[in-house]
């Protein structure tokens, strides 16, 4: 039992660093559309997603991500695995309710996972907080989702290799009670080292800088090309 | 009959946002051997250390540690710990691998765990105790320690259970020479030993294999002659 519990959790720190991943090793067509431009197309893609109830417009707009994913050569089921946990818990809470209801709520949140992700994937973060700036967003604000952001990633590098450090010295099968005891010290220590961590990370946004997000805005060819696409899936997501 | 310790066949290890840990590393480590991973940052010898101690799974190719397959998910989880108590892997970063609240609890980890009677943790604990000179430091937090004390808790936190199997990440990285000597008489012991290190100093002076890597690959396994040869270590970035 304590097996499971030790890979649920090791599993989920994983799914959940991977989550704020930006895949810089593969630059698609994606990578470079400007980011204000990105950015409001998944916040349009996403306002779309979540204010229909009718599966055909739901189910078109998903199709139509994941072909322009395709076409911009994104791995399809890299972005499937890195967004199919969320709807899947929504699913089961709201089987109870009523299941046409659970199945149009997950694929909504699914097609709205879908296009956040894709924009994680390619969008390196510090561009989407200047995306955020030049739309006048607080500065405060943005400050603190950067600094978050940085925060979360060490830190759940932090939780993967403390599970890692465990694992490498657990030479025996415990108990259940052992794992929680065990556990339980190693998760307090853990939140002790990340408050010492926090104020590294902070001293280390201090030596540096904070403003890393000052950019030369330019529209460019493959920017209108992709709002020529995004145009085309809003309208025809319309007419349905 | 020499016993395999590590044998791997074409693994390659991908992070999940694509980062190449090792690619298709074919080599064996045999009892008693000494061996040194050499190679620049980011070559992969952590991804393959960490694959040496089966904690990672390679992404393909086939993995064998102490004779069990680490892709045979049954089999595997039924041996692990039998495994994992004759191998101790010391990670590159101590603060990484220190999770207990003091001292004394990190270095009695694995002790109690073991079933020992009282008498046997009692004298391994203070054997570790006097060799690495920790004896006013038991009752810190491991990560309020000075770098150094942190290496020397974390490798003998290890050295505790006497694994056959030893993995060592940079262990002389950011240590004195007080450290640095300490290490070294803990490579010359009778042990399976596995470094990956940037110290080409360290390597002469306890390894008979030497595996270079560069940007996941093996590029060459051979003996001491790869750290007398300056061209290929300059051209990898070592020197």
């Amino acid at each position: 039992m304590y097996e499971l519990t030790e890979k649920i959790l090791k599993e989920s720190v994983k799914y959940f660093q991977n989550f704020f991943i930006h895949e810089y090793y593969k630059k698609s067509f994606l990578h470079f559309v400007d980011v204000r431009i990105k950015f409001l197309t998944a916040l349009i893609f996403v306002m779309l997603a979540v204010t229909t109830f009718n599966f055909e417009k739901v189910l078109f707009l998903l199709f139509s991500i994941l072909a322009i994913a395709k076409a911009a050569g994104i791995d399809i089921k890299n972005l499937i695995r890195r967004s199919y946990l969320f709807p899947a818990f929504s699913f089961i809470v709201l089987i109870p309710t009523n299941l046409s209801y659970a199945a149009i709520f997950s694929l909504r949140v699914f097609t709205a996972i879908i296009i956040l992700q894709l924009l994680v994937i390619t969008t390196p973060f510090n561009e989407i907080c200047a995306a955020l700036r030049y739309f006048k967003f607080p500065r405060s604000l943005v400050e603190s989702m950067w600094i978050s952001y940085r925060y979360i990633l060490s830190l759940f590098f932090d939780l993967l290799t403390t599970l890692i450090a465990r694992e490498s010295r657990r030479v025996s099968k415990i108990g259940y009670l052992d794992v929680w005891k065990k556990g339980g010290k190693a998760v307090g220590t853990f939140f002790l080292k990340s408050i010492e961590k926090s104020e590294k990370v902070e001293l280390a946004i201090l030596a540096r800088g904070k403003a890393v997000w000052k950019k030369d805005w330019k529209i460019k060819s493959n920017d209108l090309v992709f709002l020529a696409i995004v145009a085309f899936v809003v309208f025809w997501w319309w007419l349905i | 009959m020499v016993d395999l310790i590590v044998e791997m066949q074409n693994v390659s290890f991908i992070y999940p946002d694509g980062t190449v840990g090792v690619k298709n590393v074919t080599l064996n480590v045999l009892e008693k051997d000494k061996i040194a991973l050499i190679g620049p940052s980011g070559s992969g010898k952590t991804t393959l250390i960490f694959l040496m101690a089966a904690l990672i799974k390679p992404t393909s190719g086939n993995l064998k540690v102490f004779g069990i397959d680490v892709n045979n998910n049954k089999n595997f989880s039924k041996n692990i710990e039998k495994i994992r108590r004759k191998i101790g892997v010391v990670f590159q970063n101590p603060d990484d691998f220190l999770f207990n609240p003091t001292v004394r609890d990190e270095l009695l980890y694995v002790p109690l765990q073991l079933n020992w009677k009282d008498d046997l943790v009692k004298s391994r604990f203070e054997r570790v105790v006097k060799d690495f000179g920790v004896e006013n430091i038991l009752d810190k937090p491991p990560f309020r320690l000075s770098m150094g004390e942190k290496k020397k808790i974390a490798i003998a936190s290890v050295m505790i259970y006497e694994p056959e199997f030893l993995l060592l990440d940079e262990p002389t990285a950011n240590v004195d020479g007080k450290i640095r000597r300490f290490v070294l008489d803990l490579l010359k012991r009778d042990k399976t030993i596995v470094v990956a290190t940037h110290d080409v100093e360290l390597v002469k002076k306890f390894a008979e294999k030497v595996i270079v890597l560069e940007k996941g690959e093996v590029v060459s396994i051979g003996g001491l002659e790869l750290v007398e040869d300056l061209e290929l270590l300059e051209r990898i970035g070592i020197i």
